[in-house]
């Protein structure tokens, strides 16, 4: 017999989709079969059973094999690799709970690290350009229940949200918005026609890295002003229309992704897209939401941003002040341009997902990685702690794209032995306690000053 | 590619700055040495054309396939498929004299890859690419973020020459070599 879990929180995109069922076996080891999920989400619940699993961290030897190490010596190993670097970076989190966010800052104050979430490559312009100008912002129930509008740009969620589109955005049938799709306008504005584009009422292509002109060209056209016949490779006519069609809406939402922030512009494509909005509320009700990623960039931010003050790029290494300077204080700028000593990837895949550039680096310096799976930045590493997967084998507070939290669940137990993300980052925590004790040392400053006297 | 090996593309510009173009600090030259790209090729008397390849405009962007292939695992055979492709528009076939599925060279500022290039599969227009975000496309990259964090993974000019003999290595094989570390492989996935 299963046993069948409902109401799940699947943990993959920035959606967090709260209906899963899930089949686990009677013993609580093994999930059967997943309801609800799209195909991603499916994915990750039942690849969970797959062979191959890595259940103890794995240390690389100097001829480029790995050798299984016990827990212990893998977090001794981590406590002295960041003891001992002047400014190592700690790039992720967004994979992971905000408890072991808030346990791993603890960590990153004591050894004197830079933060850094997803974001940094994902949604990092656009939260530079909410700081500048301000987000006038709503939650996804009520883009559900009152949003008539819908302008997608430079996101496609059919791809990389595939279930917002029915939960949120275009087909549900909501307080206000009985209709359903019929009651809705969906307009997409992309480069490529994409699957989104597919499905929407009006597509607009714009030439790529044209972004900011368009949003110009609409905000001039909504204050009545002239353009030029063609602007971004968009007809007057067509953006005259689109202007229309939103100021004819009760509600109008606008998500934006990767193309926009990605491209030429990148945070003033945002702050032109947020003036727009804002400039639409004139007429009538307007807001945007950040299409954003991995399931918990939003709480990485979150965290960051109630302890330091800063969502992302947060220099902790002067110890005793957090210090935020995009371009410098970002992973991919540290990286390139050889300013940390030892990398610390938590839940997220560096090595896969950052310019080849960046990534020789963090091959070149010490680097430990936590990671349920093999992944990029694991086989790049010098150790890979294998942890439990938050939403599957253990639970915890996550952030969803528009700033909800959610608390996520355990649907079946952690492989025997295998710790959590948190439960790594206290017993890190200990061991640095412990070294700094044992050197008689206050801070890490103090213990890098021991180390050259031991040297000399 | 690894540091100290020239770009096959060095040989395209007199300007001495871009001999050095690998080096950390000339990443600032990136929109240059695109907007070069394009000017030489005009040069040359074509639009995009450039000896036997094409120069296009390369977005790098996430999709479903790729998503599955991710929590299958990064070293599956799914993540290889999905990921080291690049999607040409009909139209850049025609230019470039080549079939669908013809494996092709892709050059950029940052590095070279060998990709399988594959028709579109959501609309794009002539001059406009698309490589799924992974290693594959991550190689070719620029790295320069214009002080806000963020690489230019989408609107990066590329160099795309055909080149049906050579083999696209694995992503844990490529990452390896192009680090310049040795690459043993790994009882968990070989």
């Amino acid at each position: 017999m299963t046993k069948c879990i409902k109401n799940v929180i699947c943990t993959f995109c920035g959606t967090l989709c709260d209906d899963l069922e899930v089949d686990v076996s009677d013993d609580g080891k093994r999930i059967e079969q997943v309801r609800n999920a799209c195909a991603i989400g499916a994915e990750k619940y039942l690849h969970v059973g797959n062979p191959g699993r890595v259940v103890v961290p794995r240390m690389r030897q100097a001829d480029g094999t790995y050798k299984d190490v016990s827990y212990d010596e893998a977090i001794d190993f981590t406590a002295k690799t960041l003891l001992k670097a002047k400014k190592p970076l700690m790039y992720g989190w967004s994979s992971t709970n905000c408890e072991a966010i808030a346990e791993g800052n603890v960590l990153a104050e004591k050894i004197g690290g830079v933060v850094d979430n997803c974001a940094t490559v994902c949604h990092g312009s656009s939260l530079l350009a909410i700081q500048d100008t301000g987000v006038p912002s709503c939650t996804l129930g009520e883009v559900k229940n009152r949003a008539d509008r819908i302008i997608f740009w430079g996101c496609n969620p059919a791809h990389a949200h595939p279930r917002h589109m029915s939960r949120y955005s275009i087909f549900p049938r909501g307080f206000f918005s009985a209709k359903g799709q019929k009651g809705r306008k969906i307009i997409c504005v992309d480069c490529r026609e994409t699957d989104t584009a597919k499905v929407a009422d009006h597509f607009v292509r714009i030439k790529q890295s044209y972004d900011y002109e368009v949003f110009d060209a609409l905000r001039t056209l909504l204050r009545g002003e002239e353009i030029p016949d063609e602007v971004g490779g968009v007809p007057r006519e067509k953006l005259q229309e689109l202007i229309d069609i939103c100021k004819g809406g009760r509600f109008v939402t606008l998500f934006f992704g990767m193309g926009l922030t990605h491209t030429l512009g990148r945070n003033h494509n945002i702050d032109a897209g947020i003036n727009f909005i804002r400039d639409l509320n004139d007429y009538t009700k307007a807001t945007l939401i950040a299409m954003r990623g991995h399931y918990n960039v939003t709480g990485a931010g979150q965290v960051l941003g109630w302890q330091y003050g800063y969502p992302f790029a947060c220099d902790l290494s002067r110890l005793t002040t957090a210090r935020h300077n995009p371009g410098e204080t970002t992973s991919v700028d540290l990286l390139v341009r050889h300013e940390v000593d030892a990398c610390m990837v938590i839940a997220s895949d560096l090595a896969a997902h950052f310019p080849f550039e960046a990534t020789r680096r963090m091959a070149h310096i010490p680097t430990i990685t936590l990671d349920p799976h093999i992944c990029m930045s694991t086989e790049l590493s010098d150790l890979h702690i294998p942890v439990a997967i938050v939403g599957v084998e253990v639970g915890g507070c996550c952030y969803r794209m528009d700033n909800v939290p959610i608390d996520t669940r355990k649907v079946i137990d952690a492989p025997e032995g295998v710790l959590t993300d948190e439960e790594v980052f206290q017993r890190i925590n200990k061991r640095v306690d412990e070294i700094l004790a044992e050197a008689g040392c206050k801070d890490a400053a103090e213990y890098l000053e021991y180390l050259e006297k031991q040297e000399a | 590619m690894t540091a100290g090996t020239p770009s096959p593309l060095v040989n395209l510009f007199e300007k001495e700055d871009f001999e050095d173009w690998s080096k950390p600090h000339l990443v600032g030259a990136t929109t240059e040495y695109s907007s070069l790209l394009t000017l030489q090729a005009k040069k040359e008397g074509g639009e995009r054309k450039y000896g036997n390849g094409i120069i296009v405009s390369v977005v790098t962007c996430t999709e479903i396939k790729q998503g599955v292939a991710i929590e299958t695992g990064k070293t599956s055979q799914g993540y290889f498929d999905a990921c080291s492709v690049i999607e040409l528009d009909d139209e850049d076939f025609k230019t470039l004299g080549i079939n669908k599925n013809t494996n092709v060279r892709v050059t950029s500022a940052a590095g070279t890859v060998v990709l399988k290039a594959i028709g579109a599969r959501q609309g794009l227009y002539p001059g406009l690419a698309h490589i799924p975000m992974g290693p594959w496309a991550n190689i070719v990259v620029p790295s320069y973020t214009y002080s806000t964090g963020e690489p230019c993974f989408c609107g990066f000019d590329c160099l795309i020459e055909p080149a049906p003999e050579a083999k696209i290595e694995s992503a844990v094989k490529l990452m390896h070599e192009k680090c310049g570390l040795e690459y043993v492989g790994d009882p968990h996935y070989d």
